[in-house]
């Protein structure tokens, strides 16, 4: 282990002798404009609808989620296993006002020439986007406000439990009359017919995968962008404060209500982008798809890329995102059969998967991109502080 | 019994001296009574301490003062200064007319109108754009001003009138007994704990920043909507060569905020003698002195007028507890700041404190300047044991 260190070392040395100054200085910031670079050429070396790029739009959707899942467990450390909820809300803002589910409705803002035609709540694909996040965010602040007097594991049974309640609200809304024949939601029917995007006068198909891509790449960025502002700034410093030890962070004037509610609010807000994209990408909203199991994936996801760590949570993204939409359907799906096995690799995806969080779990706990304080935590080298006030320390 | 001045609950010598008074605190967690009847009054730039043997109802009396704890009952009153008014609204008050409605509306609009100007470059321009489009008249920027003033001096009064109201209302005492903790600490009453409780993961530096949290103003969105850091650097080199005047108006403001924090957390980490090489290392991997400043650093961050420090000298070398006897008077005499002091060493305790009040099983026992306390037989009794 040392040689390999040395040997690194050494590279690293050979490396500053070779590069110029500002390389070195600036290299993440280099590596992240190559990536992104590199991010947006990449559909040209794809056909428009080749599985990989589908793959692609799928996994950096689930990103944008797992950024919105790490600000509330990885900064905060509020433990929330009801991300589905804003799957769900984000995605049903689209089946609300970009389609012709509220048929007595006619607005129109900025959409296309066709869907101007039709009846119902028609608004352009960015406005929704909004939408989405504001209905996310007040959603989370109420998900959020019950576990404000809770500690680690209660957390995360109060928020499974709405995250269950919403899901059944999706499926139970087609019983929910609005007035004149107009549901709430259309159950496990589904909202069938959704706007498909239509932005800078592009109008987006399933025939095409090249625009979804730089959308959801867009999005993606953006995210990431107000996640590494956030990091760096009061309130994020406030939410490692309160992760780290609450009792000392509010005896600092940390206000701890109002920053825990505001981790909810703007992890659910990004949920929420999320989920409309992905309503509008699937292009129905189902109630089926806002299972438990979707909030566990996410969580996983956060937890694997290394909780609390904004890179390890694209990370994370992206490669469970590959691994279940990808390597397994498409690439492996096969190999069972090629050896002689009678089955699918799919019909054991949640073994392999299963399989793969333990050996991360063994092999590398503190996540894949670990964040420099989380690191710490993990390795032992920083006993976990417990705030116990509940026990009288005099 | 030669019983020197055991008060059970003394009233304050001089109401308008002390800056912290807590009145007949009680704390009953179920059927244990912590802390039954203690009155503690903490006098302006005093050090006050107060020991007892363990298990004494030290640090939950420390944790109600801050709000940790709500007191089962009794009342904690905080005295608080006026806050600064702006000068010439201090003009006009001090000229007796800050109810002549007129001097106020003039001053508001011109204050309001002035201050728009420099630093808030964004909002002026499209501001004017937006007067130049719904601007009748050739003349927009007689307009704009028109406009402007006409809208603060309609506001000016009933804004007047509130910010009067609220200066007049934050001077004098507060009753903080069912305050949250956090607004204790924006009040001015900060602490440190026994164990110390330093954000383990994060840097010396980031633990003074969050320290500072109370005195920052910059939210989410500001946060969100500045420069990326690369950018910033860029903007601060060139803002650096403009002169002073324009250099305000290129920084925005939470970029310029959050520069001042930082150096002023390694500002404050220096002062508690942090040697600069470990200012930015993670808390967790200083040694128990240097955690120590470090969390006294934090608390001073918070900008307070009364430090609650819970076994400042825990685990520390004589020596080191010199040094750190000698910092309290700094802080004392170089910040004005106030002291409360739970502590176990005598030598500290003799050497510092002024007043000291003697708790034992939850109850006051004693009180008075040291000489007084140290030859207390009750004191003596609860320290040593009853004489045989």
């Amino acid at each position: 282990m040392n040689e390999l260190r040395a040997e690194l070392q050494e590279w690293r040395r050979a490396l500053e002798r070779v590069l110029p100054g500002w390389v070195l200085a600036y290299w993440t910031r280099v590596l992240a404009v190559i990536l992104i670079g590199i991010g947006i050429v990449l559909p040209f070396f794809f056909t428009e609808l080749s599985g990989f790029m589908n793959a692609t739009i799928i996994a950096m959707a689930l990103a944008v989620m797992s950024l919105g899942l790490n600000i509330v467990v990885g900064f905060a450390g509020l433990l929330d296993l009801g991300y589905v909820a804003f799957y769900a809300l984000g995605a049903y803002s689209l089946g609300w006002f970009g389609s012709g589910f509220f048929f007595k409705a006619h607005v129109h803002v900025g959409v296309s020439p066709l869907a101007s035609m039709l009846p119902g709540i028609h608004l352009n694909f960015l406005l929704i986007l909004i939408a989405a996040a504001a209905i996310c965010a007040v959603a989370g602040i109420i998900i959020g406000l019950p576990t404000l007097r809770l500690r680690g594991d209660y957390i995360a049974i109060v928020t499974l439990g709405f995250g269950e309640i919403i899901a059944v609200v999706a499926v139970n809304g087609q019983d929910v009359h609005l007035g004149g024949g107009m549901t709430l939601t259309a159950g496990n029917l589904g909202i069938p017919v959704v706007d498909a995007p239509y932005l800078f006068g592009l109008q987006f198909t399933q025939l095409n995968l090249r625009y979804w891509y730089w959308l959801i790449l867009a999005i993606l960025l953006v995210v990431v962008c107000v996640n590494l502002q956030l990091r760096r700034s009061r309130l994020g410093r406030a939410w490692v404060a309160l992760r780290e030890d609450e009792v000392a962070a509010v005896s600092m004037g940390v206000p701890a209500v109002r920053t825990k509610l505001l981790a909810y609010a703007t992890g659910a807000a990004m949920g929420g982008m999320s989920g409309a994209f992905f309503g509008a990408y699937y292009t129905t909203v189902n109630a089926g798809q806002f299972a438990f199991g979707f909030s566990i994936l996410i969580l996983s996801m956060v937890i694997i890329g290394g909780l609390g760590s904004i890179w390890g949570a694209v990370a994370g993204g992206l490669v469970v995102g590959y691994i279940n939409y990808y390597l397994i359907p498409d690439v492996l799906n096969d190999l069972p059969a090629k050896v002689g096995l009678h089955f699918k690799l799919t019909d054991v995806n949640f073994g392999i998967y299963g399989f793969l969080l333990v050996l991360v779990m063994v092999l590398r706990p503190q996540g894949l991109l670990p964040e420099r304080r989380r690191r710490l935590e993990i390795t032992g080298k920083i006993g976990a502080h417990d705030a116990e006030l509940s026990e009288p320390n005099v | 019994m030669s019983e020197t001045q055991v008060t059970a609950s003394p009233a304050p010598p001089n109401a308008a001296e002390s800056v912290l008074r807590a009145e007949h605190l009680v704390k009953e967690f179920g059927g244990l009574v912590a802390v039954d009847d203690v009155s503690i009054d903490v006098p302006e730039r005093a050090i006050v301490s107060i020991i007892g043997p363990n298990g004494a109802g030290k640090t939950t009396v420390f944790n109600m003062l801050t709000g940790l704890y709500k007191p089962t009952s009794g009342r904690i009153v905080l005295r608080e200064p006026r806050p600064p008014a702006s000068p010439l609204f201090r003009l006009a008050y001090v000229r007796g007319l800050a109810f002549h409605p007129l001097a106020l509306l003039a001053a508001f609009a011109v204050t309001a109108g002035f201050a728009l100007l420099p630093s808030h470059v964004p909002v002026v321009v499209p501001v004017l754009v937006l007067c130049r489009v719904v601007a009748t008249d050739n003349d927009w920027l007689t307009g704009f001003w028109l406009r402007l003033t006409t809208f603060l001096t309609l506001v000016s009064g009933p804004i007047g009138y509130a910010v009067h109201a609220w200066w007049r209302r934050a001077a004098g005492d507060r009753d903080i007994t069912h305050v949250r903790p956090d607004k204790i600490t924006s009040m001015g009453v900060a602490r440190t704990f026994q164990n110390i409780r330093l954000f383990g993961a994060m840097t010396a530096v980031e633990n003074v920043l969050v320290g500072q949290h109370s005195r920052l103003t910059s939210g989410a969105i500001r946060a969100v909507l500045r420069p990326a850091p690369l950018l910033e650097d860029f903007m601060l080199r060139v803002a650096g060569l403009a002169p002073a005047a324009i250099r305000w108006m290129m920084v925005p403001r939470v970029v310029r905020e959050e520069r001042l924090a930082g150096e002023r957390a390694r500002e404050l980490l220096s002062y508690v003698g942090l040697p600069e090489h470990v200012h930015d290392q993670v808390a967790s991997h200083l040694s128990y002195g240097d955690q120590r400043r470090v969390e006294i650093a934090r608390a001073l961050a918070c900008e307070p007028k009364i430090l609650l420090l819970d076994e400042p000298t825990a685990g520390m070398n004589p020596q080191e507890s010199t040094t750190l006897t000698n910092f309290m008077r700094r802080l004392r005499d170089e910040l004005g700041l106030t002291i409360l002091l739970i502590e176990h060493d005598m030598k500290v305790i003799m050497d510092v404190s002024e007043r000291i009040t003697v708790l034992d099983h939850g109850v006051k026992i004693a009180e008075g300047p040291p000489a007084e306390v140290r030859s207390n037989e009750r004191v003596i009794e609860a320290y040593l044991g009853a004489p045989q």
